[in-house]
């Protein structure tokens, strides 16, 4: 399973939004009660977490997130 | 997916036959397009899937807070688990489709923030240098992803790699 909005594995409770098991979103996509995040702020921290985790610079880092988060299904009628 | 990452490990991306996918896995050669109708798809298809398999063997160090060493260990068993495959998408990255490199490197989030973490952890303890953790990051991925693109040049990943992880801990590593 995976994010519906950024794609990142979804594996165990705490790797879903609020902790619980059945939400489609990740983590970092959701805000502490599990709701989905607008998509720019979205946007600007999956760009942070590429660039803090790979070392990517900042425009690579946010074409790979637009890129990734234009083909899930939270963002598709973007 | 085991004959198709067979394919793409000894043939490449753009050399990658569906025929012979088709016959390395029993089955009819539609039944191949019918679950991945496009090349990308195919590796998209593998990449995501080795992807979930070795996020979820992350999961189980972060509960007790890995060290470091454990974190590189277990990123050395995941590379020798697929290695011919790992192989072929270090040799082949740069030239793969935009969405696929992506989608590699989005796969190896999980494990590569776990490392972040444990560095930021040690320097925290006093048992890491101070640096900035991306950049020691860099320094690891840029090495094993050279031992794995030239696999003629070097000594096989199961016996450099370690040694890697010890100089790589080595320079991390408050005396």
């Amino acid at each position: 399973m995976t994010c519906e909005s950024c794609s990142l594995p979804l594996v165990a409770d705490a790797d879903h939004g609020a902790s619980d098991p059945t939400n489609r979103y990740c983590r970092y996509c959701t805000d502490a009660s599990g709701v989905l995040r607008p998509y720019d702020h979205v946007l600007a921290d999956f760009t942070a977490l590429l660039v803090r985790t790979h070392g990517l610079n900042e425009t690579a880092a946010r074409e790979t997130s637009a890129g990734i988060m234009a083909a899930q299904p939270a963002w598709s009628g973007r | 997916m085991d004959a198709a990452r067979a394919e793409l490990a000894d043939h490449g991306y753009r050399e990658a036959n569906t025929a012979r996918i088709a016959t390395g896995a029993g089955v009819a050669h539609g039944t191949v397009f019918l679950h991945f109708p496009t090349r990308e798809e195919l590796l998209d298809g593998i990449v995501m899937a080795d992807g979930q398999a070795d996020a979820a063997e992350v999961v189980p160090h972060l509960s007790g807070s890995p060290t470091l060493r454990a974190l590189l260990d277990l990123h050395l068993r995941q590379l020798d688990a697929h290695l011919p495959f790992a192989r072929m998408l270090a040799r082949e990255l740069p030239s793969l489709p935009a969405a696929l490199r992506a989608r590699v490197l989005v796969v190896r989030t999980p494990l590569a923030e776990a490392m972040r973490l444990a560095i930021l952890r040690g320097q925290s303890a006093g048992q890491l240098r101070a640096g900035d953790p991306t950049t020691w990051l860099s320094f690891w991925f840029g090495a094993v992803e050279r031992l794995l693109a030239h696999p003629d040049l070097f000594p096989p990943l199961a016996v450099r790699g370690p040694a890697l992880r010890d100089g790589f801990l080595t320079l991390l590593e408050c005396p």
